[in-house]
């Protein structure tokens, strides 16, 4: 930071003889409800009496009071313990896989690769029928089976401490670990998941990359990384025939880095922290998923400049001039321009403040004071 | 009668009458006088009408609104407290305190009166005990540190007297004028993030949170603001008649630093034990020197 000269510093310290806001004003000051002119009177009084400053300081609510309730406002599906579980199983073995496909892809490109593409599809077709004919007992258990939550979770949970071993251990050994495994599993509450959040399905169809690695593999010569990623659903046929159908092994590896990147942003979404939000100076809409490290700018219907920002949880709203409000529930993805009416009047004023205090209940101020009361998410306004 | 209404006061036990009287309390204490009875109406529709009429039931003593109060507010009250003292003990003495200050022990006229009486509903009633209990903490920490004793002063290892103030040297009058003038032209928001930053030594974190902002915001607003002002100064010194030069040694260089080092290197060279030490570790100075 650029230093100032000490006798700059000095002549700022000219104690002030003015009448010291009173606890209301002070209050409104923090609250950010003060209008223009009374707040630039309090700014200039705030920066000649430090008293004053340590007052305004001391009187602004915690930090974790003053971000958006993140905790209490969670989609219904992650109040499930058990998928809570299941969801962040199934992030550590997106991850586990996406490290182990890599790795293994590295170590076994050669072989891998030069078999996989010598197969022409009549081969692979033979060796399909292999696979059936010698592991029957196999295919019978790669037919879909509906477990329980709780075996999901056990399950999620063993191929998570396997795939993440397996990290050390040999491809033979990977093999091994995965024909123990359970052939996939359905459960419905994580397909429900991964349609609810476009971001979290990568990361559910990566963790499928270590589910879908098929029983009846008995006839695999080598582990091609990316094979199991790209097999179809889990009918015991189709199992069979990708144990030993030719995959190219690149784009396999790159989805599964394309499912890393995604990760971060499921991660967060899956622990139940939505993004940080914040207005840059000229009234960009700009977003944090990493607590503020770094920001992406998003786009809000073309518009630019915005002035006013409440986040709660997914629920975003922004408002700027000329009655500019848009509405996003599902952390900016997707925006809706609300207009409010209330008794036949629209609003057309320069938004100044947005208030939610939750996903219902909000108040939209703008600059010439005017309150627009909402309490159904913006459905119908009220102007006191 | 809309906005009493809007306040629930009947539930509270507030007359239509106080609520009306206490209205225009409020609009007489920040509006002027001959403001339009429209903007006055505007005005009132802008403040907490609620919390405001429960305040105010509350200093007339209704049981019903106290019981309101106590369930909303107590356990917040002690939450604010420890946060704004970080001590237990010091928290719950300070909340009680305030507790005390809210149920009215002064008496005026032989009326018990009670703090909640100077709520005007212009910010929350959550936001006001805040500020209130903040002001009451800052308060008390200065009387407290006035009242500090000797003993005190030593256990803390303050053992020796801070130096007396530094004489007031009067350097170039034109460094001073350039100086306030530049300052002068600053608005109230960027003098309040210099003396934030500069003075109080926030961090760029809280002065964004007091001005709604970024961070980053406030990193630049700092940056452009030194440069502005170091530019703007340097114009003012060499229009009151100094070279380039010149006005750049008198803003880099500080008179009353080089008075202050003075004066500490002398009372250091007073409190040196005697001639004949100073003379033994002279060739050492020397030769690391």
């Amino acid at each position: 930071m650029t230093e100032l000269p000490k006798v700059v510093v000095q002549r700022l310290q000219t104690a002030t003889n003015a009448v010291h806001p009173d606890p209301d004003v002070i209050t409104s000051f923090v609250e950010k409800s003060l209008g223009e002119r009374e707040r630039d009177q309090v700014l200039g009084h705030l920066a000649e009496c430090r008293n004053c400053r340590e007052l305004v300081a001391l009187s602004f609510p915690r930090h974790e009071a003053a971000l958006p309730a993140a905790a209490s406002v969670r989609p219904a599906w992650l109040a499930w313990p058990v998928l809570r579980w299941g969801a962040l199983a199934a992030c550590v073995v997106v991850v586990g896989a996406a490290v182990t496909l890599h790795r293994q892809f590295r170590a076994s490109v050669p072989s891998g690769l030069s078999a996989g593409r010598s197969d022409t599809p009549r081969v692979a077709q033979e060796r399909v029928q292999t696979a059936l004919r010698s592991d029957t007992s196999a295919v019978e258990k790669a037919k879909p089976s509906f477990l329980q939550p709780s075996e999901a979770k056990q399950d999620l949970d063993s191929l998570a401490k396997k795939v993440v071993s397996a990290d050390k251990e040999s491809p033979k050994r990977m093999v091994a670990a995965a024909k123990t495994a359970k052939p996939p599993v359905p459960v419905p509450g994580l397909r429900d998941q991964s349609r609810s959040i476009p971001a979290q399905t990568e990361a559910v169809e990566a963790d499928s990359t270590a589910a879908r690695v098929n029983p009846s593999s008995t006839a695999m010569d080598e582990f091609v990384p990316g094979r199991a990623k790209d097999a179809p659903p889990p009918s015991a046929p189709e199992a069979a025939m990708a144990a030993g159908a030719p995959m190219p092994a690149k784009p396999a590896v790159a989805m599964a880095q394309s499912a890393l990147v995604a990760n971060k942003r499921a991660l967060a979404t899956l622990v139940g922290l939505p993004p940080r939000w914040t207005l840059s100076a000229d009234g960009t809409l700009q977003r944090s998923f990493d607590s503020g490290r770094t920001w992406e700018t998003v786009s809000v219907a073309g518009q630019a400049s915005f002035r006013a920002l409440a986040a709660d949880g997914l629920e975003i709203w922004v408002g700027g001039p000329k009655g500019a409000l848009y509405h996003s529930s599902d952390a900016g993805q997707h925006w809706t321009q609300v207009q409010p009416t209330a008794n036949g009047e629209v609003l057309s004023g320069d938004i100044i403040g947005v208030e939610f205090t939750d996903r219902l209940h909000g108040t939209v101020t703008t600059s010439g004071q005017g309150k627009w009361i909402t309490a159904d998410s913006g459905q119908s306004w009220e102007k006191p | 009668m809309e906005l009493y209404s809007r306040s629930n006061g009947a539930e509270f036990g507030l007359t239509p009458e106080a609520f009306d009287q206490t209205l225009r309390e409020v609009a007489k204490k920040y509006l002027p006088a001959d403001c339009p009875h429209i903007e006055v109406y505007q005005f009132w529709a802008t403040l907490r009408l609620e919390e405001l009429a429960l305040a105010r039931a509350c200093a007339a003593g209704q049981e019903r609104a106290w019981e309101v109060f106590l369930t909303r507010y107590r356990e917040k009250l002690y939450d604010i407290a420890g946060y704004i003292t970080r001590e237990a003990s010091t928290a719950r003495e300070l909340a009680d305190c305030l507790y005390a200050d809210l149920y009215g022990t002064t008496l005026r006229d032989g009326q018990r009166v009670s703090k909640l009486a100077s709520y005007t509903g212009r910010g929350s009633l959550e936001g006001w005990l805040r500020t209130v209990l903040a002001q009451e903490y800052v308060n008390r920490y200065r009387r407290q540190r006035r009242l500090v004793s000797l003993d005190e002063e030593s256990e803390e290892g303050v053992q020796f007297p801070a130096a007396t103030p530094e004489p007031v040297v009067v350097a170039d009058s034109r460094v001073n004028a350039a100086v306030d003038e530049a300052l002068s032209e600053l608005c109230g928001e960027d003098r309040f993030v210099l003396a934030s930053y500069y003075l109080d030594d926030r961090t760029l974190a809280e002065i964004a949170r007091t001005l709604h902002v970024h961070e980053s915001t406030i990193s630049r607003k700092l940056d452009k603001l030194a440069k502005a002002l170091r530019k703007r100064i340097l114009a003012g010194l060499r229009q009151r008649g100094m070279s380039r030069q010149q006005a750049q040694e008198a803003l880099e260089v500080d008179v009353r630093d080089l008075q202050v080092n003075i004066r500490g290197r002398l009372m250091q060279e007073a409190a040196t034990p005697s001639f004949s030490e100073k003379k033994a570790k002279a060739p050492a100075g020397e030769a690391s020197g």
